[in-house]
């Protein structure tokens, strides 16, 4: 039995099969993802956590060829736009296909992201949905 | 606030030189300056030193390789934009009435740095670093969106790219002096697509330093003191992956303060060396530093106009891509390669008749910010 890790407190749960959270404020309503410790856009404080939508749209994507820090290529990241009015930078999930395109719908999966010490390292990615 | 000229610049050798220190680089550098101008060590008075990497009293140990010593020296790091931090550093000094003659040093061993190897990520407890950001991965999406919005093609990437070899193999001091077909650029090995390695530029190893000093000075050592009419430096606000990630809205705020400072026009720019870190950026930038209309960075590429000859040209150096990009250097660099055009000692790449230039930074990943995050503009004059 290998012991699963997340990556970072705080910024999904296991609702719903997998959803992000981020944060609203109370003031001018904007929504940030990771969550914002106070609004960046009117420096409100009143912050209160939201789930976020299960799916959005590539805004763009690459294909890694270069090993980054985690991740050996090919891997796959993107921009994901979510109604909230969130940008969202993700892994995105290699089909064997590779058939992203900018505007296509896509949908967040928890899921590992890769092995560290023996420990496997759960977070979020985007797949096309 | 007083006027501020370079009297001295210098360059280390651009290249892989992982059995170098970056003090003896860095020496190296500040040794061509002292030389440039013919003053003495003992007359500097004040020292700015940039390094991303490893960074530890890099100004100290630099200066002890010449003979400066037992004076002020402050060490900063501000990514891509590093060297142009120490440069204003120094200059903020001088104007100030603090001192009267100061030296900036920016310095990067690339080959010895931890990230030797690998595609540079962001600071080390960033998220999006860990969840596969690096510095291409981030311009490969924005060359998505260049492809999407403008109808820009990779060819026109590579083109950038062709063109700064071009120039790169005119300076003798450039890490590559190679032409390269848009063809062989885009069929050199793909880092993240559409990006390839001959639109990114090279890890570098090297140096350069620049040496300041107020008009009363600067009159005593030439007849052709080179000014500084603006410096300008500006950290990103908080729009991380904004709302169009082909802008760049710090290196346009920062481009308004710089001619404003510098009481010049866009059009009365001779020649322009920038951060080509990625060949697309380039195009980019055009637009923020209002050398064309927005929107218009393709077309004015595509015009020519950006070649040694053509109307402003765009890094005659060699640029980042065909010089080298030892990352904290780098700022300190480009304003050099201003400085020699303005004295007319540019060689088979000198810009005609160069009477003001402009050296621009902009770098830095940092989640939660817009990417860029630090950008700085000099512009000099003759
Ligand atoms: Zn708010």
């Amino acid at each position: 039995m290998v012991d699963a890790v997340i990556v970072r407190e705080g910024l999904f749960d296991d609702a719903e099969g997998g959803r992000l959270l981020g944060n609203k404020c109370a003031s001018c309503g904007k929504v940030y993802f990771p969550k914002a410790s106070f609004c960046f856009s009117c420096f409100g404080t009143n912050v209160e956590e939201v789930a976020l939508s299960k799916r959005g749209k590539l805004y763009s994507y690459t294909i890694g060829r270069m090993p980054s820090t985690h991740f050996q290529p090919p891997y796959a990241v993107g921009l994901v736009d979510l109604p909230e009015g969130v940008r969202v930078f993700a892994p995105l999930k290699l089909t064997e296909a590779d058939t992203f395109r900018i505007g296509m719908d896509m949908a967040v999966v928890i899921e590992e992201l890769w092995q560290e010490d023996g420990k496997l390292i759960i977070g979020y990615k985007f797949k096309p949905a | 606030m007083r006027e501020v000229a370079v009297i001295g610049i210098g360059q280390s050798v651009f290249g892989k030189f992982p059995n170098r220190s970056a003090a003896s680089l860095g020496g190296e550098a500040v040794a061509a300056a002292l030389a440039d101008c013919r003053i003495p060590p003992k007359d500097i008075q004040v020292t700015y030193a940039a390094r991303n990497y490893d960074t530890n009293c890099t100004a100290q140990a630099v200066c002890k390789e010449v003979g400066i010593r037992a004076l002020e020296m402050i060490n900063v790091e501000n990514a891509c934009a590093g060297g142009s931090t120490a440069f204003r550093g120094v200059w903020k000094e001088i104007a100030d009435g603090r001192y009267d003659v100061g030296l900036a040093i920016g310095v990067e061993s690339m080959t010895t740095s931890p990230i030797a190897g690998k595609l540079i990520p962001p600071e080390k407890d960033d998220l999006d670093g860990h969840l596969g950001m690096t510095m291409p991965s981030v311009f490969a999406m924005v060359a998505r969106r260049q492809m999407e919005e403008y109808g820009a093609t990779p060819a026109d990437f590579a083109l950038v790219s062709v063109k700064n070899h071009h120039h790169g193999c005119l300076n003798p001091q450039a890490q590559y002096k190679k032409e390269f077909s848009v063809e062989e650029i885009l069929n050199s090995r793909m880092i993240c697509d559409p990006i390839t390695l001959l639109m990114c530029c090279p890890n570098t190893d090297g140096a350069a330093a620049a040496i300041l000093c107020c008009m009363d000075v600067a009159r005593r050592h030439t007849t052709k003191p080179v000014k500084v009419l603006a410096s300008t430096l500006l950290s990103g606000d908080y729009e991380y992956l904004q709302e169009d990630i082909c802008v760049s809205p710090v290196g346009t705020k920062v481009a308004k303060m710089a001619y404003e400072m510098a009481g010049v026009d866009p059009k009365d720019i001779d020649l322009v060396e920038m951060h080509d870190a990625f060949a697309n950026e380039e195009i980019l930038r055009y637009e923020d530093l209002m050398l064309c209309e927005p929107t218009k960075g393709l077309e004015l590429l595509r015009s020519g106009a950006t070649k040694i000859g053509g109307r402003i040209p765009v890094n005659p150096s060699g640029g980042l891509l065909a010089l080298g990009h030892p990352l904290s250097a780098s700022g300190v660099r480009t304003i050099c390669e201003v400085v020699l055009h303005l004295r007319g000692e540019a060689g088979e790449r000198q810009t005609p008749k160069a009477t003001v230039g402009l050296a621009q930074m902009l770098g830095g990943l940092v989640t939660g910010l817009e990417h860029g995050v630090n950008a700085s503009i000099h512009i000099l004059a003759r």
